[in-house]
C-alpha cells in the first residue's frame, strides 16, 4: 500500500528533528498555561459562570488540546510548495489519487503530534491540574471518540479545499493563516461556544470549523443526550461530504487547466 | 560601481529598491496581504472581546483595558519586524553561504541586510491596531495629557526594540550553533503569552517573562504607569525602563553581531 509508505514517511521526518521536537513541547506547554490561567483569571472567585463550572473548564482545556494535536495538519501548506515548486506535476502522474496521498500523510502528521507534543502535555496538563473530570458516561466516550474521527476527517476535506485553492490563489499560506483565525474564535478550540455572545454564536454553529472542535468536546462533557451526540455526528458527517464534494468540483476543473498549460 | 558616500543617499536609494522589489516580486498581492493580515488580527481581537463577552473583569483588567495590553503588543511586534525580516531566516544565510554577499559589498553588511526586505505587509497590523488602540483609550477612565501620549509613543517604540532583540539575538547564535530558526521561532511564538496582563500567571512565568525574556517589559509594566493601575514610585516610570531596555538589548545585539560575524568563516558554497 503506497499510501501508508507516504504516511510512515512523513512520521519519520517529523521524528528525526528532536530539538525541535523539545521546542515543540515547550510551546505546547507555554501555550497550555496561557490557556488555563487565562480561565482562572475570568472565573475569579466564581465557580460557575453561564452555567459551566471552572472544573469543566478546565477540562474542556485539556481535551481541546488533545483534539488540536490531532487536527494539527500542514496540508494546504504541503499543497501550496508543490503548486509553488512545479513538484505538483509529477505528483498528478503517480498512479494513485493525489489527494488521498496528501491526506495520508497528514494523518502522520496527527499521529506525530499527538505522540510528541500532544500525550505528554496532556499528561502533563493532567497532574499539573490533579486531574479533570472523566467523560460522562461510557457511551458518551465511545461516541467522543467517533466524533474525533469525523473532525480528522472534516479538518482533513477543509485543509485540501484550502490547498486547492492554491492553484488559484498563489499565496494559500496567507489565506490559511485566516482561516486559522477564524477557527481559533469559531471552532470553540479557544473560546466555548456558550460564551460567545448570541450573533457570534449563531454564526458559529453554521461554520464548518464547530465540527472540528467543539462537537467532540461538547459530547465529551455530556452537554448532549445520546440522541444530541448521534445527531452531532451526523452533522460532522454532512460537513464532511459538503466539503469533498466542492473540493472535487474544483479540483475536476483544476485537472482540465492544468492539461492546457501543459500541453 | 558607484561608490555611496551619504547615509541620507544610501537611505534614499534602498527605500527606492524596496518599493520596486515589492511591487515587482509581489504587486497586488501586497494589498491581499494586508487585507489578509487586517482580517486576522480584526478577528484576535473580536476573539478577546468574545471571550471576556460574559465576565466582568480579567484579574482586574476590564476589556478595553485588556485590549489595549494587547494593542501594545501588537504594534510594536509590526514596528519591530518591519526591517529585520532576514534576522527570521538567519541561519539560512550562514549554511547556504548567503551572508557572503553582504560580506563584499561597498557597505556596512548589517545596515545593508536591515534594509534588504521591509515587510510592506505590516500594514495591515497598524490599520487595524491604530484605531482600535485609539477607541479603547476613549473608554478607559484616563486623562490622556500629552505628557501620556509621549510615554505611550516611548512604550511603543521600546516595545518595538524589544520585541525586535528577541528576533535577532537568538538568530544571531546561527554564527556558532549554525541552526538556530526553530529556537527563534519558538521564543517569538511566545508572544502569545502577553496577549493578556501577565499578572493572571503563576510568579514563576511572570518572573521568566519580566527578566529571562522580557516580554512583560512591552506591554504590562508600562501599562501600569499610563492607566494609572498602580502607586507605586517605580511604576510611574515604567515607559522609560521599556524604551531603556529596549535600547540596551538593540545594542546586546549589536555585540553579538559584531563579535559573531569576526567568528564567521564562509561555508564556501
Amino acid at each position: 500500500m503506497g499510501y501508508i509508505y507516504y504516511f510512515t514517511m512523513r512520521l519519520r521526518t517529523v521524528v528525526k528533528y528532536k530539538t525541535d521536537t523539545i521546542f515543540r513541547i515547550i510551546r505546547a506547554l507555554i501555550s497550555f498555561f496561557t490557556q488555563i490561567y487565562l480561565w482562572k483569571a475570568l472565573y475569579g472567585s466564581n465557580q460557575v459562570v453561564a452555567g459551566v463550572t471552572i472544573a469543566e473548564m478546565m477540562t474542556y482545556v485539556v481535551v481541546s488540546r488533545f483534539i488540536g494535536s490531532v487536527t494539527s495538519i500542514r496540508l494546504s501548506r504541503d499543497i501550496e510548495d508543490r503548486v509553488k515548486s512545479g513538484e505538483i506535476a509529477t505528483d498528478l502522474i503517480r498512479p494513485m489519487d493525489i489527494r488521498l496521498l496528501f491526506a495520508s500523510r497528514s494523518i502522520g502528521d496527527s499521529l506525530a503530534s499527538l505522540l510528541l507534543d500532544g500525550i505528554p502535555v496532556i499528561l502533563f496538563c493532567i497532574i499539573y491540574l490533579g486531574g479533570i473530570m472523566a467523560p460522562a458516561t461510557i457511551q458518551h466516550f465511545a461516541l467522543f471518540l467517533v466524533s474525533t474521527v469525523m473532525a480528522i476527517i472534516v479538518n482533513i476535506s477543509l485543509e485540501l479545499l484550502i490547498g486547492t485553492m492554491a492553484f488559484w490563489y498563489m499565496n494559500a499560506g496567507k489565506l490559511n493563516m485566516f482561516v486559522y483565525s477564524l477557527s481559533a474564535l469559531f471552532s470553540g478550540g479557544v473560546v466555548p461556544l456558550w460564551f460567545l455572545p448570541s450573533w457570534l454564536g449563531s454564526i458559529a454553529y453554521a461554520l464548518p470549523l464547530q465540527a472540528i472542535k467543539f462537537i467532540p468536546l461538547q459530547i465529551y462533557l455530556g452537554r448532549v443526550s445520546i440522541a444530541g451526540s448521534i445527531e452531532s455526528i451526523a452533522v460532522q458527517a454532512a460537513w464532511a461530504l459538503g466539503l469533498m464534494l466542492i473540493q472535487s468540483l474544483l479540483w475536476s476543473k483544476i485537472l482540465k487547466k492544468i492539461v492546457l498549460f501543459g500541453g | 560601481m558607484k561608490k555611496i558616500k551619504w547615509w541620507p543617499e544610501f537611505f534614499r536609494i534602498v527605500f527606492k529598491m524596496n518599493i520596486k522589489a515589492t511591487i515587482n516580486y509581489f504587486g497586488w498581492n501586497v494589498i491581499t496581504e494586508n487585507v489578509i493580515n487586517a482580517g486576522v488580527y480584526a478577528l484576535e481581537y473580536i476573539l478577546i472581546w468574545a471571550t471576556m463577552s460574559k465576565f466582568t473583569s480579567m484579574n482586574g483588567w476590564n476589556v478595553y483595558e485588556v485590549t489595549f495590553i494587547y494593542s501594545l503588543c501588537l504594534l510594536s511586534y509590526a514596528l519591530g519586524n518591519i526591517f529585520i525580516r532576514p534576522f527570521w531566516y538567519f541561519d539560512d544565510l550562514i549554511v547556504k553561504g548567503g551572508l557572503d554577499d553582504y560580506l563584499i559589498r561597498p557597505v556596512n553588511p548589517l545596515a545593508h541586510l536591515l534594509t534588504r526586505e521591509w515587510q510592506f505587509n505590516y500594514l495591515g497590523h497598524f490599520i487595524i491596531g491604530i484605531p482600535v488602540l485609539a477607541y479603547v483609550m476613549g473608554r478607559i477612565d484616563v486623562f490622556w495629557s500629552s505628557s501620556k501620549i509621549f510615554m505611550l509613543v516611548l512604550t511603543i517604540i521600546g516595545g518595538a526594540f524589544i520585541q525586535a532583540a528577541i528576533v535577532v539575538i537568538p538568530s544571531c547564535t546561527a554564527f556558532w550553533i549554525v541552526r538556530s530558526s526553530s529556537i527563534a521561532s519558538m521564543l517569538r511564538g511566545f508572544r502569545e503569552v502577553i496577549n493578556y496582563p501577565v499578572s493572571i500567571y503563576p510568579k514563576f512565568i511572570q518572573i521568566l517573562f519580566t527578566f529571562i525574556l522580557p516580554y512583560a517589559m512591552v506591554n504590562y509594566y508600562p501599562s501600569l504607569t499610563l492607566l494609572n493601575k498602580s502607586t507605586d514610585a517605580i511604576f510611574s516610570i515604567m515607559p522609560y525602563i521599556t524604551l531603556f531596555l529596549g535600547v540596551v538589548l538593540l545594542v546586546i545585539a549589536y555585540l553579538i553581531w559584531n563579535k559573531g560575524l569576526k567568528s564567521y568563516n564562509s561555508s564556501g558554497s
